[in-house]
């Protein structure tokens, strides 16, 4: 590796305008707006206790208060049934409970709390009359521990250990990272072109030179990586102290994913450089959508995509490097174990690895017909 | 001999861009390569440089075989290419310190040389200057100056004044005569005939992958059977006058277009007496009369039937 070609390679891709405005500018730009759109998405998504009130005129059944404060879904009040309907009338709270013939939610108008307040408490008659009815007809079920043992809901799914520390939203900057990182695709698209000599006149003058093509090669690749890197840091240092977006204690372990993404997404690009004949533009606009299909195929537009492609064609999912990136970003989110983290990690290095390996033999192989 | 190229076969498809080309380049000299758009000058200098493979033939730089791993040759190849080859995102100080470090890793010794080359070719003003912001002239003389800073025994130069205005022309030429002077041998492609006469003192003119003519200028000249041209403006001359000068003693061909007579003369011969005496004898009014000596592009005329510039 020749550290005069790295230190000029990493110089003009800082200086390269529309390298540094795809590479860095145009990731924090879009965290931006996904900043924007998810802090509105979180008010509009973000659930408001229903308000109910407990008139004092009469007796609640026994234990409805506590089932109502141990669901989470309401704020309770006391007060009498005239200050009630005043505040109802007011729209200050949803409705109140009176105990009458039975239960009785009033309510004045139509709506989501309507709905929730009047299925729950449904739920909670509909229940309660049951175990009054089986208690009565056999007393003595309550000295077998029948109500201890009682238990209303199935649950049909497996445990695993979860993480729950994590915003749901943060998946969404998972992605945002994954694009980032593969976006070196380009860059190293380009450094190839600076080696091929029938690609450009640059090229052709440092072919001419007492270099070697592959030290060349190797010398310019890894300032590729380290520039798609720094960009990647960046944005996350901009998600985490700008935007807040909390990544929890995984920071370390996203940080060593997108440092593989990086070089995987660079040699894709160099593969790519070797293997075709287009012109240098043609071949950056091509490499570029071929990244934005593979971040389309693994979930990164429409994450129901990425549920379909496991299904439907897992080995697709096994040879994308976006669908491994944003894999190995949902598994450091959903599991607090770190196997499928590693597996992912180790797939994309080894495709990078892959890539790599063409790469040198398809450049070192190459000779010119024509210029 | 520095350079010899002994029977080159280049083919693209069933066109064949060298055919058989034999050149040879002796060490100090300026060596041009004159033809028109096509004949296969750039081929022939990106074979020399093996940048290209061939069908058939060999190279040899220094004496010694030259292929793409022949480093210690291409250490002493400097190259500067028919079209500005730069990084635009580095400086002008940037882009000549780059290409030397390709040549010379040691960082003392290319500080000098850049400085040097710099100062060679008048940029020392322009070296924070982005090549973007540069002038066509100016960006040309970075082209030299990152081809020629590791100070190499031997240059190449791809029509390096194409699209350049008449000053900057002179400057990069007036430079590649420094060049030589300080010891570089070098080659020098070009369609400008101009060019190849002011600079070159040896010279291969190729048309559709041969060399048609070789030699110094006068060599190459004197293969023809053309002498001096005489031109003369006249305003009312007659065919019957035309017929008569065609029978004056050495003259080969006599041709009148819009008011310009030329008459041309055999190689060694000289008629601008006899023309004169004749035009005043007959009473035929004129302008300006000169005889020119026959120039590169004759020879291109004679030899292929068309003009350099077709």
């Amino acid at each position: 590796m020749s550290f005069h070609i790295f230190k000029y390679s990493f110089k003009s891709l800082i200086k390269d305008k529309m390298a540094l405005f795809w590479m860095l500018c145009f990731p924090l730009i879009l965290a931006t707006f996904f900043n924007l759109a998810f802090t509105n998405l979180s008010a509009i998504e973000g659930f408001e206790k229903v308000e109910i009130a407990i008139t004092t005129d009469h007796t609640m059944p026994e234990g409805l208060e506590q089932a109502m404060e141990e669901s989470n879904l309401f704020t309770l009040s006391h007060m009498t049934e005239a200050d009630a309907k005043e505040q109802l009338s007011e729209s200050e709270i949803t409705g109140y409970l009176k105990y009458t013939d039975g239960l009785e939610l009033v309510i004045l108008n139509t709506g989501l709390n309507q709905s929730i307040a009047k299925v729950f408490l449904d739920n909670y008659v509909q229940i309660s009359t049951t175990i009054y009815n089986i208690i009565e007809g056999n007393p003595q079920l309550i000295q077998t521990g029948f109500l201890e043992d009682l238990d209303f809901s199935q649950g049909f799914t497996e445990e695993v250990p979860v993480n729950n520390s994590l915003d749901m939203l943060v998946v969404h900057y998972y992605a945002l990272i994954a694009m980032t990182c593969l976006f070196s695709a380009v860059a190293g698209c380009f450094a190839t072109a600076l080696i091929q000599a029938d690609q450009t006149q640059l090229a052709a003058r440092i072919n001419v030179a007492p270099t070697h093509k592959l030290k060349a090669f190797l010398s310019m690749i890894p300032a590729t990586i380290l520039f798609q890197f720094m960009s990647t840091v960046i944005l996350l240092i901009y998600l985490t102290q700008i935007l807040n977006v909390n990544f929890g204690d995984q920071v370390l372990y996203i940080v060593l994913l997108c440092l593989v993404g990086c070089f995987t997404g660079t040699m894709f690009g160099a593969m790519f450089g070797c293997l075709t004949r287009f012109k240098t533009e043609v071949k950056d606009m091509v490499v570029s959508n071929i990244i934005m299909v593979m971040c389309f195929l693994s979930g990164l537009m429409v994450l129901q995509i990425k549920y379909i492609i496991q299904e439907k064609a897992p080995i697709l999912g096994y040879i994308n490097p976006a669908n491994l990136i944003t894999d190995g970003l949902y598994a450091l989110y959903y599991y607090d174990t770190y196997e499928r983290y590693f597996f992912n990690l180790t797939l994309l290095g080894s495709l990078g690895i892959i890539f790599c390996a063409i790469s040198i033999l398809v450049l070192r192989r190459q000779k010119y017909a024509s210029i | 001999m520095i350079v010899k190229i002994d029977n080159l076969v280049k083919r693209y498809g069933d066109l064949i861009a060298l055919d058989h080309l034999n050149i040879e380049i002796k060490e100090g000299e300026i060596f041009g390569l004159l033809g028109p758009n096509g004949s296969g000058k750039t081929t022939a200098i990106n074979c020399l440089l093996s940048l290209l493979k061939f069908d058939k033939g060999s190279i040899k730089i220094f004496g010694k075989e030259m292929k793409p791993s022949a480093y210690d040759i291409k250490r002493d190849i400097g190259i500067v290419m028919q079209n500005v080859a730069v990084f635009d995102e580095l400086t002008v100080y940037e882009n000549i310190d780059y290409f030397c470090g390709l040549y010379v890793t040691d960082k003392k010794k290319r500080k000098e040389l850049v400085e040097e080359a710099i100062e060679f070719v008048a940029l020392k003003d322009f070296v924070k200057f982005y090549p973007p912001k540069l002038s066509g002239g100016l960006l040309r003389r970075l082209n030299i100056a990152c081809g020629i800073a590791h100070k190499p025994k031997l240059i190449i130069l791809d029509e390096p004044t194409v699209a350049v205005d008449p000053q900057s022309r002179n400057n990069i030429l007036e430079g590649i005569k420094k060049l030589n002077e300080q010891g570089s041998t070098i080659i020098y492609t070009s369609h400008y005939m101009e060019e190849i006469e002011q600079l070159c003192s040896r010279l291969a003119i190729l048309d559709k992958g041969k060399v048609i003519a070789t030699g110094t200028k006068e060599e190459v000249k004197g293969m023809i059977s053309l002498g001096e041209k005489i031109v003369v403006e006249t305003f009312n001359i007659s065919e019957d006058h035309l017929s008569k000068i065609r029978e004056i003693p050495n003259v080969t061909d006599v041709e009148l277009k819009e008011n310009i007579l030329t008459v041309k003369q055999k190689s060694g011969a000289s008629n601008l007496v006899n023309i004169m005496h004749y035009i005043a004898e007959n009473d035929i009014s004129y302008g300006k009369i000169y005889s020119e000596l026959p120039t590169l592009n004759d020879v291109f005329l004679e030899i292929t039937g068309k003009e350099l510039r077709d």
